[in-house]
């Protein structure tokens, strides 16, 4: 497989996906919120409390397991991006050589520019 | 057991709350979809930027997000379901337990139809049998009761638990860990830029140039960091640094969000110096092409002159910018922005954003009647004097009404997303440069959208102007923080399509519809839309007409648009002094 990242796009990518899994942790706080309020209007109804309590407690968390879920590929492509960015001279060097060994083009030039000479 | 009302069971919840708080729960359940929407949306964009033999692990591993969101959403909503049912069934019962306590009010409250027992043992002991027997007769109306309530909340359980289980594939691969959950959520944009910033500012900015023309692609990334940390970094280098940054990278730091206003401009002048050569060279080119004497020669005539004049009129552009005549916030031809300012920022204490709208282009800020004439009036006229500082903002291409080129028309709305976070860059930039400054926008036409789209970005103006607008694309929440204002002639020509709206074509939300918007008379007159388009025998001049009154808005003639001018003129007064 071609190995090619084009930075910026993927930072705009990883970042918009950072913000919507904030606004889900939101929805999932007020999914949260809605759900003890409903626990608590059924607090003398005790059979159907933990019952709701069941249902709705277990897809609270879901919405939460969502966000993170998405949080550690968030994590995954801050990590790639990073890599990217604090990449030095010595790093391009050693990909080089390693490429020249291989015969396997491991940068496009056409995303990352020339490599240093 | 003495027959008390108080001893009658109630019910073991109040219906109206279950409802009132089932319907809550429905309504904070329904944004999951939307937000997994815009996760998945956004996720789809990766496999186009990012390949690579870890990728495709990466990008399916949020394929479970879509159905967790279902699953949550169905589940929330039969759960509520059942609630609601229990609410019917307790306000059923609830009525027959107030038919009971009626009864028991009628017979047996003191003083009420109560007959005198006579002082004999059989009589004595009849009325106590009667009473037992009534006693006897409450417990089991009591007990029934109680059995109904009981039996509404189990058949409540029983629907609860008929729900689904989450499936184990979805509850088994999203768990919580709740140290992702509580962990800060900081910007990657940000956490991209600063160290490649840091790396150009390294011993003294001596390899910024050397850096750039290595990694073009750098600039892309540092534009994405968010302003008020570009100027937080610019602000702690030594002077001698930003000079030699200025000096490798003018184009980056001219267009640079966050760098200080004066700066930039400065910069950008000594930019326009070279256009100005660059253009010199072109326009002798230009002649040649046009010359028929010369082997060069291969323009008709009239395309030549059209070329050339276009040259002069922006060659005299960009000599007025190199004589500081005028100011240039942002010049990035290859994007295609352009910013020009007007006024001192030093006096400022206010700042107006002109937005032009549809067919707005670089062109359009050279010649004798450049679009920047309505900033400029503003200038001139801000009381007090010199108070006001203008741009006429261009951050990108803008749709045209060009019928070679239909994928650019203002019909599509996809360039206002594009232009809304540029715009709010813009805004955020200034923000974090002169923090004190009353902010202001000025919208046109398309523009109008743009401001909109902006705000989703994190831009807030004071006051947003919304001149002839299309509104926004929608769905749209204004600002709390923001006063909103619009004009329009009765023709405008916008009114035909203002607030129709399929997927990317068109705008759902009309200014007139923004909650707490204030309609300022434009004091042009003409014959609304709807009655030249149901009036076969309307001339065509009348909605012609209504193009010129949509134009007339961006006018600095007083004549022409002379209640916006001053309306505006006013609150830019009024934001001065708040």
């Amino acid at each position: 497989m071609s190995y090619s990242l084009q930075p910026d796009q993927v930072i705009g990518i990883a970042d918009r996906l950072r913000r919507a899994l904030d606004e889900t942790l939101d929805c999932s706080d007020a999914l949260r919120g809605a759900v003890e309020a409903l626990s608590t209007a059924l607090a003398r109804a005790t059979p159907a409390r933990t019952a709701f309590d069941d249902v709705a407690g277990a897809r609270v968390s879901l919405s939460h397991g969502m966000v993170s879920h998405g949080r550690v590929a968030v994590a995954a492509l801050r990590a790639i991006v990073m890599s990217y960015v604090t990449a030095d001279d010595e790093m391009a060097q050693t990909a080089a050589a390693l490429e020249a060994r291989t015969r396997a083009p491991l940068f496009d030039p056409s995303r990352f520019g020339a490599r240093l000479s | 057991m003495n027959i008390d009302i108080a001893d009658i069971p109630v019910a073991p919840a109040d219906p109206e709350e279950l409802r009132r708080c089932a319907h809550a729960l429905r309504q904070a359940g329904a944004p999951l979809r939307l937000s997994a929407e815009n996760i998945l949306f956004s996720w789809g964009m990766l496999p186009e930027v990012y390949r690579a033999p870890e990728s495709v692990d990466l990008q399916d591993s949020m394929t479970l997000i879509g159905p967790a969101a279902v699953e949550i959403i169905t589940g929330i909503g039969l759960a509520c379901t059942a609630v609601e049912a229990l609410a019917d069934e307790l306000d059923a019962i609830d009525r027959e337990r107030s038919a009971l306590v009626t009864r028991i009010e009628k017979r047996f409250l003191p003083g009420l139809a109560e007959r005198p027992i006579p002082d004999d043992p059989f009589a004595q002991r009849l009325a106590a049998d009667a009473r037992a027997d009534a006693e006897a007769e409450f417990r089991r109306d009591c007990a029934a009761l109680a059995d109904r309530w009981d039996a509404a909340v189990d058949a409540c359980a029983a629907r609860l638990r008929a729900i689904p289980e989450i499936p184990w594939a979805l509850s088994a691969r999203l768990r919580v860990d709740e140290q992702t959950l509580t962990a800060e959520s900081t910007s990657i944009t940000d956490a991209a830029a600063l160290p490649l910033l840091t790396r150009l500012a390294d011993r003294g900015g001596a390899d910024a140039a050397r850096l750039l023309a290595a990694h073009p692609e750098w600039v892309a990334v540092i534009r994405r960091a968010h302003p008020a940390a570009i100027a937080q970094w610019w602000n702690s280098l030594p002077p001698a640094t930003t000079v030699a940054l200025i000096a490798a990278m003018p184009a980056v730091i001219g267009n640079l969000d966050g760098v200080a206003i004066e700066t930039r401009v400065a910069v950008n002048r000594v930019r326009a110096a070279a256009r100005v050569e660059e253009l010199g060279r072109q326009r002798l080119e230009a002649q040649l092409d046009a010359d028929p004497l010369t082997t060069r020669f291969r323009s008709p005539s009239a395309q030549a002159d059209g070329r050339l004049r276009a040259i002069d009129d922006e060659i005299a552009y960009f000599q007025a910018v190199q004589e500081g005549r005028k100011h240039l916030y942002a010049w990035d031809p290859d994007h295609g922005s352009l910013i020009e300012m007007s006024g001192d920022p030093s006096r400022a204490t206010s700042a107006l954003f002109v937005v032009p709208g549809t067919n707005t282009e670089a062109a359009s800020f050279f010649g004798e009647k450049p679009v920047t004439r309505f900033a400029d009036w503003q200038v001139n006229n801000a009381r007090p004097s010199g108070e006001v500082l203008a741009f006429t903002v261009m951050t990108g291409p803008m749709p045209q009404l060009d019928l070679t080129r239909p994928a650019e028309g203002p019909q599509f709305n996809g360039l206002a997303r594009a232009r809304g976070g540029e715009l709010a860059n813009v805004l955020l930039g200034l923000n974090a440069t002169a923090p004190t400054l009353w902010t202001m926008s000025y919208e046109h036409s398309y523009a109008s959208a743009v401001g909109s789209e902006a705000e989703t970005h994190g831009a807030t103006f004071n006051a947003r102007f919304l001149a002839g607008g299309v509104g926004a694309i929608g769905p749209y929440t204004p600002q709390e923080a923001t006063a909103y204002y619009a004009a329009q002639a009765p023709d405008d020509v916008n009114r035909f399509y203002a607030g129709l709206r399929v997927g990317d074509i068109g705008f759902g939300v009309p200014p007139e519809s923004i909650r707490g918007i204030k309609v300022v008379d434009s004091g042009i007159s003409g014959v609304h839309p709807m009655k030249v388009l149901y009036n076969p025998f309307a001339p065509l001049s009348l909605a012609e007409a209504g193009v010129d009154h949509h134009n007339a808005l961006m006018s600095d003639d007083e004549r022409v648009n002379g209640n916006v001018l001053k309306a505006v003129q006013q609150l830019l007064k009024d934001g001065n002094q708040k």
